[in-house]
């Protein structure tokens, strides 16, 4: 050993022909040599031939050294990391690209900046998990992968924990849906309605809207909107406006009719996720379609007041009571 | 509250009972004929004709006529009725109102007056080619014209029904319009170009004011208003050929009177509504179901459900807050309170309770 060639396959060729001669001192020497050897070239891949004949791989992996769970849970969860990142990275990296690309645009439009959590996110409320996943229709799978790429203390709920909340938010009377046979729309819009209301308030993303005079001035109101108990109280001139926009719009690859409402009374009334869909309707063929007797068909199916009565009665026309 | 009506125009028609665009008083805000024939010189006389532009006259419908208007159709549409009732008493509802709107509260469907003008604008330019030197050259300008579309515009094709324009295509478009001027200089003459300049610089103030969701001012508003005057009244002077269409009747007469009353036109656009469309599109395939309506069942109830949660799901528990207490109320955080554990070691207490000492004690 004390004469080794520099070159170091030459020097492992020698010490294969040599090993089974070597005393206990010199194997340790050994060890320390191909262990600092090793340490210098770093090798991704190191393989060993054992006396019976298996060959055995073993592949560099970098871990923390602040891994708190034991070794067995460590290595399960390493494997299952792997997988879901190379199923995230290999299958899903246009959804995934396009979850995290819709999620900074919102975050942008909103004024806002996109942070990644960092640390333990435990005081997230599942809700607000739910709404993320549906708000950008991340499916349970795919959330579940998140979940176990960043381990289960990172606070994301379990799919069987989304699943049950999403339920309870499914069965609350702002979102109930249902269907009469020829569309499908929100059991109560006033609901809806007076909840996205509250909610800017809350935010603090309310904005006072008013109209102006013939004159140009604005319209003085100086009592606040506090609600509208019945459809029948007309709309006071002391009383701050809130302007509710219904709109009914056919389109879409399979053609069908949707019925929206929005609230004018925030920044950006017009972008889709600060306006509540009320309701889609399939449509008939395009022929059918451009007659005046389908739309008005159409417009009566959805005719809002008739259904929930959270419009004004200045509003309400006749055909309420149809 | 006030519920602002929008949408397309034939959705926005049908709630009110209006006959549609096609009918004889087309327009949704007044009366105005769509224009003189040899046989309603007396009608348009009276109720005003779409093509004088800015001045034409007609008059504003009412809440009170849309009632009307439902008490006659009370059993049966105009064309079922005994005695129809005419032009000059139904003013073009010839079935029952659904909404009985005032009509200062529909929307001039800014986006689609934004997509049918800027679509004219350019057909505008192909037909006084046709007109100067046949079809055959209109073809080729059609061609050229898409191509500087694409290349020196930079306007991506799409694969829109009716070969429409988006809306952020047509702010590219208005912005950069000298392009299309240019290349129609090579065609037709002069004066005809000069004309089309000016109209193309009108539209390119004039979109801002018609998309913005924010407030504009009083000065903006004057100043839409005599520009939307500008555009169809010169449009008119220039090419003779050019007819008023309804949203170009609806832009210069009663758009700058919604600006006027509202404050805005963008924010009661239509844009959200067709934006719906698109994510319907994309995600309706998450939702499997038996049927498409019971798709369309899922999707409302998830995009319910992906609205902002109400303020219980964000309470973690009560949270004493000093704040909410009032002005001048003691936050009892200092170390004589004795309510932190530093304050409580400073006063004396303790490290820890009898019972941690006493297991301390056993531990040992």
């Amino acid at each position: 050993m004390g004469r080794a060639p520099p070159d170091a396959a030459a020097a492992l060729r020698v010490l294969e022909r040599t090993y089974g001669s070597l005393n206990a001192p010199l194997l340790d020497r050994v060890d320390a040599l191909v262990s600092r050897h090793l340490a210098a070239t770093r090798p991704e891949v190191v393989t060993a031939t054992f006396a019976n004949g298996v060959k055995r791989t073993y592949r560099r992996e970098i871990e923390t050294r602040q891994d708190a769970v034991g070794p067995r849970q460590a290595r399960r969860r390493r494997t299952q990391a792997k997988k879901a990142v190379s199923k995230i990275m290999l299958f899903d990296a246009g959804l995934a690209s396009a979850v995290l690309h819709d999620v900074c645009r919102r975050a942008r439009s909103s004024g806002g900046v996109a942070i990644a959590p960092t640390a333990a996110i435990h005081s997230l409320p599942i809700r607000l998990q739910t709404q993320f996943a549906v708000d950008n229709n991340i499916h349970a799978a795919t959330f579940q992968r998140f979940r176990l790429f960043l381990g289960p203390q990172s606070g994301l709920a379990s799919p069987l924990a989304l699943r049950e909340d999403l339920g309870k938010a499914a069965a609350e009377e702002r979102n109930r849906a249902t269907s009469n046979g020829e569309g499908g729309y929100q059991v109560s819009p006033r609901a809806a309605l007076e909840a996205a209301i509250w909610d800017l308030r809350s935010r603090k993303q309310w904005v006072e809207r008013t109209v102006r005079g013939p004159d140009g001035r604005e319209v003085t109101a100086s009592r606040p909107f506090e609600g509208q108990a019945s459809a029948s109280v007309l709309h006071s001139s002391a009383v701050r406006d809130v302007h509710v926009c219904f709109g009914l719009d056919k389109g879409g690859l399979v053609s069908s009719c949707k019925a929206v409402l929005s609230c004018a009374n925030q920044v950006n009334p017009t972008s889709r996720g600060n306006s509540l869909l009320y309701g889609i309707f399939p449509c008939q063929k395009m022929t059918a379609r451009r007659s005046p007797e389908w739309r008005t068909s159409t417009c009566r199916t959805w005719m809002p007041c008739g259904r929930a009565g959270w419009m004004s009665a200045a509003h309400a026309g006749p055909c309420a009571s149809s | 509250m006030r519920l602002i009506l929008i949408g397309d125009y034939a959705f926005m028609t049908s709630w009110v009972g209006h006959k549609g665009a096609s009918s004889r008083m087309p327009c949704l805000w007044c009366t105005a004929l769509r224009q003189r024939t040899q046989g309603n010189g007396l009608l348009v006389d009276t109720w005003g004709n779409m093509q004088d532009g800015s001045l034409a006259r007609g008059v504003t419908r009412t809440r009170g006529h849309f009632e009307r208007m439902a008490e006659a159709y009370a059993d049966c549409d105009n064309s079922k009725r005994a005695a129809p009732l005419p032009l000059d008493e139904n003013f073009s509802i010839e079935s029952r109102p659904l909404l009985i709107m005032d009509p200062t509260h529909i929307s001039p469907m800014p986006l689609h007056l934004t997509l049918g003008i800027t679509g004219a604008l350019l057909r505008l330019g192909i037909e006084a080619v046709y007109l100067h030197h046949g079809a055959t050259r209109a073809s080729a300008y059609a061609t050229n014209l898409s191509l500087a579309l694409r290349f020196a515009v930079g306007v991506t094709p799409k694969p829109y029904f009716g070969g429409a324009f988006e809306g952020r295509q047509c702010q590219l478009i208005a912005g950069r319009m000298s392009a299309v001027v240019e290349l129609l200089a090579s065609y037709v003459p002069a004066a005809d170009v000069a004309a089309y300049r000016v109209a193309c610089d009108t539209w390119r103030q004039l979109l801002p004011v018609l998309t913005r969701a924010g407030d504009s001012s009083p000065e903006d508003a004057a100043a839409f208003r005599a520009g939307t005057a500008r555009f169809v009244d010169g449009l008119r002077a220039a090419f003779p050929w050019f007819t008023v269409t309804p949203k170009l009747h609806t832009l210069c007469c009663h758009a700058p009177d919604f600006l006027d009353f509202f404050g805005s036109l963008g924010r009661y656009s239509e844009q959200g509504l067709e934006a719906w469309h698109g994510h319907f599109n994309q995600t309706a395939a998450g939702h499997p179901a038996d049927s498409f309506l019971a798709t369309c069942v899922s999707y409302v109830e998830r995009s319910a459900v992906s609205r902002a949660p109400r303020d219980a799901a964000h309470n973690r528990g009560a949270k004493r807050s000093p704040a909410k207490a009032g002005p001048g109320a003691r936050d009892a955080k200092l170390p004589e309170d004795e309510r932190t554990r530093t304050g409580k070691i400073l006063a004396g207490a303790p490290r820890a309770s009898a019972t941690c000492v006493l297991k301390q004690g056993e531990d040992r």
